[in-house]
């Protein structure tokens, strides 16, 4: 049986599977916890290794432990869960150990709430943790994504040494779609550096700790370098009706999808519309955002989010070029008649209408 | 009382059951005790429920937005009275423990439970998984399943041949489990078709939980 029915949250821990993990460790959160509970359902069967760690930062650092021996391993919180696990990740960075961070949103800050949100855009994008570095942050707008990238973000992890993180609201995580299962990953790349017992060579260190100055430096040139080659290399966005859009709306996840749905409407109504939906919020997709500012006559940053935080990478991208608006509130998926009512006034500003 | 693995579909089973009550003019109340996460359940369709007159009981206030087991006040009172009380448990063993505590609070007379199968949801094509369920639900109410209700389909990806071979499938798991399908639940677009091909046993619902953007 190819197709199954499945919540976003079980699609990643199949996708998961897929991938060649191994070993999953992690403290149950909602609205992240299905992830773990089908882990620790299926990794048992599978000859997988299932940890439910006695707190997050165990989990984190048991993630360390098996991407050093150069499995597949990955753990899966919420944003409270991922706070605490910003040492290890930053441990992970600099360590170049390829591994999985599933993030399911929920609202914050602190204990917060457990409806969704895409208030941990900050975090993610920026590292999260101390020093200078950068991961992957790769947000899916379907179940059937939650599954693809999931086996995407294995295969970056690996080919560049990072900690890769998917990101994803409460919502998608519970919602209920169609995924196409995929076939097993069967080819992997080799992992000379990883620590396998050191039969017939130099054993293998991995250690983050690199006190002269020189060596330090050298280590933060190489991971800048690093960063660099993922720029160039690793960006993903999908754009919808951008050629003729007045007004180009921007937003990822769930909400791209909603706001595909708004940009129908929007258009029906007479308002040139079109979305920019950055599928790598790191590294963003500045090219695209920038290409499109010169030809559109507004922007939208839609996100679950009071305050706004993806706003910023669309201002630092059109360098002031286009009025850049916001729609967001947190907790809520907004539908997009309601999405609708609010492009209806921001066109009305712009003289869109 | 509707049970099944989490994801199978109970919550928009209930929601209909308690509708279609409601409208034979049988005072109808419809539990909401899924208590694992509020994430798309019955306690949405308030404004649903209120404009059919069926009386909605779900953790209410803050507690309506949490995930931990917090039952309504008023459940047992309910249970005792002579409504059609629907129950719409949380899935696998979260549902159970709250089926276990209410179970005695139910003249056994009165008392039917239905289990809930989706077989395109993870681990519920598979007979042993079923059974494990069966077993255990049983086990926590002390009563026996009194049937299954069949609702195969892939929402938006479902066609007629998904319905045939997933029914086909719960048909099967049943007869091994020597338990009855007693209904099986299609959308409106499949209702006629279905009903030729498995006659009176389907059983025409609306979603109400999935959301419109869908």
């Amino acid at each position: 049986m190819q197709r199954v029915l499945m919540k976003g949250n079980e699609a990643i821990a199949e996708g998961a599977i897929r991938a060649g993990c191994r070993g999953f460790f992690g403290y149950p959160i909602t609205p992240s916890s299905e992830i773990a509970e089908y882990m620790a359902r299926k990794m048992p069967t599978i000859g997988g290794v299932f940890v439910q760690a006695e707190s997050e930062l165990a989990a984190i650092n048991m993630v360390y432990g098996g991407a050093a021996t150069g499995a597949r391993v990955m753990t899966a919180s919420s944003g409270p869960g991922i706070s605490l696990k910003q040492e290890g990740i930053s441990f992970l960075a600099e360590g170049e150990l390829p591994c999985l961070i599933v993030d399911i949103c929920r609202g914050g800050p602190g204990l917060g709430g457990i409806q969704p949100s895409q208030a941990d855009y900050f975090q993610a994008t920026r590292g999260g943790g101390h020093g200078d570095y950068y991961i992957i942050v790769l947000a899916p707008s379907s179940a059937q994504e939650m599954m693809d990238l999931t086996m995407l973000g294995f295969e970056l992890a690996d080919k560049h040494r990072t900690p890769v993180m998917l990101m994803a609201e409460g919502t998608l995580g519970n919602l209920i779609e169609p995924v196409l299962v995929r076939d097993e990953v069967t080819e992997f790349v080799d992992k000379p550096w990883a620590i396998t017992g050191c039969l017939g060579r130099q054993p293998n260190i991995v250690n983050t700790l690199h006190m002269p100055v020189e060596q330090l430096q050298t280590r933060n040139q190489h991971l800048t370098e690093k960063y660099q080659a993922i720029r160039s290399q690793e960006i993903r966005s999908e754009e919808f009706l951008t050629e003729d859009a007045d007004l180009i709306l921007v937003a990822y996840g769930i909400m791209a999808r909603i706001a595909k749905k708004a940009v129908m409407n929007a258009r029906s109504l007479g308002i040139k519309t079109g979305l920019i939906r950055p599928i790598t919020l790191w590294p963003y997709p500045y090219g695209v955002v920038n290409k499109i500012a010169q030809t559109c006559k507004a922007m939208v940053s839609i996100e679950i989010s009071t305050t706004g935080q993806m706003i910023e990478d669309i201002k630092l991208a059109t360098a002031g070029k286009v009025p850049i608006h916001y729609i967001g509130e947190i907790a809520r998926t907004p539908n997009p008649e309601e999405i609708t009512q609010q492009l209806l006034v921001i066109a009305a500003k712009e003289g869109l209408i | 009382m509707f049970a099944g693995a989490f994801g199978s579909g109970k919550s928009e089973i209930a929601v209909n059951y308690a509708i279609e009550c409601a409208q034979q003019n049988r005072a109808a109340v419809l539990a909401d005790l899924d208590l694992a996460n509020p994430y798309f359940v019955s306690r949405d369709t308030a404004k649903v429920l209120e404009q059919n007159h069926v009386k909605l009981l779900a953790p209410d206030n803050a507690m309506a937005y949490g995930d931990v087991p917090n039952l309504p006040p008023g459940i047992i009172g309910i249970l005792r009275q002579n409504f059609n009380t629907v129950v719409d448990l949380a899935g696998d063993k979260a549902g159970s423990l709250v089926l276990g505590y209410l179970a005695r609070f139910i003249d056994p007379q009165q008392f039917r439970i239905y289990l809930v199968i989706n077989p395109y949801r993870p681990f519920s094509w598979d007979i042993e998984e079923i059974r494990d369920l069966k077993t255990m639900l049983e086990s926590y109410a002390r009563h026996l399943i009194s049937g299954i209700i069949s609702n195969p389909h892939l929402v938006e990806a479902t066609d007629f041949e998904v319905i045939e071979q997933g029914h086909l499938r719960v048909e099967y798991i049943a007869a091994q489990l020597g338990v009855p399908v007693t209904q099986l639940t299609v959308t409106d677009g499949f209702h006629e078709q279905a009903r030729l091909r498995f006659g009176e046993m389907v059983k025409k619902i609306d979603l109400y939980l999935r959301p419109s953007w869908m």
